[in-house]
């Protein structure tokens, strides 16, 4: 009886090793969803200029129905994404070069591409605003540019893998915006 | 107080969400001991949530009983000369169980490396949450606009991001200084005055009723939620918290208006 007794209690002290064992061995494999405030607040400090242009931006897009005006905005917010990026790909933060590509990447395609298609079929062929069109598509495909000859500058360094593939991300998205006016000219 | 006695005395708290009126004092104005409160707060509530196994209170009472029956100390049996013939059975048990113990440790150990998640490859795609949620969500709100010129849209997308900005500010008024909060604070006015009021009045008078009513109610319930908050935080965020306050308030005045020239 007691061996018995003795037989529960060290399975249960084995069993609760096993719990912690497991616990602890996976625990931090899984990312967590929410980051801490102190976290949170330290991501503010960092992209607080990125914020302030992006929430001026949204508010500016909100106001206007100006095709060339809205194409100007997203190219700011562009620029200022790609400086961003710039400075973390010098500083070799893999992390923050992740998701500046992400986000770089999501305006290209999904704003800046879109605006510049809009204002490519609302301006007229020939007009001065077709020209500035133009120059504002050229300054955003530049600034891809300027990112591949940091990528290539920095491909020997620990995230120079990392930045092969962002930029192989970041030339499909220079080409929605390429397309956006290449469609609108047939 | 200097910050290493307070992050000591921290350290020692039973219960950091309570560090008591001298600590609190000097936490009102000292942004790095608020983060290492932070931080043990969040791991307070990180230990609460351990898994822990449940024991019947029956188990629990007959192992109080075993424990109290043994003797205090027991020979070790390396030092006794002539081991008997049950305590020799005892010794092997425990080395039984120790070698149990080691070999379920050394399973355990194997399974929970298998069922790590493998690093993420550096493809773009595999980064599903954000470094920086709320940069994350700003950046669609952004796209949001940039994609639409219809008023009832634009004033959906605008109380998005303004409930971004204040959400953010409600999360971050115990650890983030007061410039950064200010900044926010002056964001929020400027979606809220110069966005989401200007685009409200362009709604058509048939869609306010149902689309500005829910943005005049939340510009309410922000400002009461900001304005508690107003009462418990450090000096220094009180201000841009008021400030908020005060926008939605003068946001829901506007829009009440709008709904009332819909009515007249």
């Amino acid at each position: 009886m007691s061996r018995v007794v003795v037989g529960h209690r060290g399975f249960a002290w084995v069993g609760l090793a096993a719990l912690l064992c497991l616990w602890a061995g996976t625990a931090h494999s899984q990312p967590r969803v929410t980051p801490l405030p102190a976290e949170q607040a330290a991501s503010l400090k960092k992209n607080r200029a990125l914020v302030q242009q992006l929430v001026e931006g949204a508010v500016e897009l909100s106001g206007t129905n100006d095709v060339l005006s809205r194409v100007h905005v997203c190219n700011r917010i562009t620029a200022s994404l790609a400086k961003e990026l710039q400075e973390a790909i010098q500083a070799g933060d893999a992390k923050r070069v992740h998701e500046l590509a992400i986000h770089l990447s999501g305006i290209m395609e999904r704003s800046l591409a879109p605006t510049v298609r809009e204002a490519r079929q609302a301006i007229q062929p020939g007009s001065k605003d077709e020209a500035r069109l133009i120059l504002l598509q050229n300054v955003a495909v530049g600034l891809t540019d300027n990112l591949e000859r940091s990528a290539q500058a920095y491909r020997e360094t620990a995230i120079g893998n990392d930045l092969q593939e962002i930029m192989r991300r970041l030339r499909a998205s220079r080409q929605h915006v390429e397309q956006a006016t290449k469609l609108a000219e047939r | 107080m200097n910050c290493q006695i307070v992050q000591q005395k921290l350290l020692e708290l039973e219960d950091p969400s309570q560090p008591g009126k001298r600590l609190a004092e000097h936490l009102r104005s000292c942004p790095s001991c608020r983060t290492v409160l932070a931080r043990l707060q969040a791991l307070e509530a990180g230990v609460r949530m351990l898994p822990v196994a449940g024991q019947p209170a029956k188990a629990k009472a007959a192992c109080i009983e075993r424990f109290l029956s043994q003797p205090i100390v027991s020979p070790s049996p390396f030092f006794t000369s002539q081991p008997s013939k049950r305590s020799l059975s005892i010794t092997l048990g425990r080395w039984r169980w120790a070698g149990a113990l080691a070999a379920s440790l050394l399973l355990v150990a194997l399974v929970g490396w298998g069922l790590r998640t493998p690093r993420p490859k550096p493809e773009l795609v595999q980064q599903t949450v954000p470094a920086d949620p709320f940069l994350a969500s700003v950046v669609e709100r952004q796209i949001q606009l940039s994609r639409t010129t219809n008023p009832s849209e634009r004033v959906e997308a605008l109380t998005g991001l303004a409930n971004d900005l204040s959400n953010q500010v409600q999360q971050l008024a115990r650890v983030a200084p007061g410039e950064d909060l200010a900044m926010l604070a002056r964001l929020y006015e400027r979606v809220v005055r110069v966005g989401l009021v200007k685009q409200a009045v362009q709604v058509p008078m048939v869609q306010r009723q149902q689309l500005l009513k829910p943005v005049a109610d939340e510009l309410v319930r922000c400002a009461t939620r900001l304005e508690e908050l107003a009462a418990e935080v450090p000096v220094g965020a009180e201000e841009p918290l008021r400030e908020i306050v005060l926008t939605a308030r003068e946001g829901n005045r506007l829009i009440q208006q709008l709904l009332t020239e819909e009515h007249s």
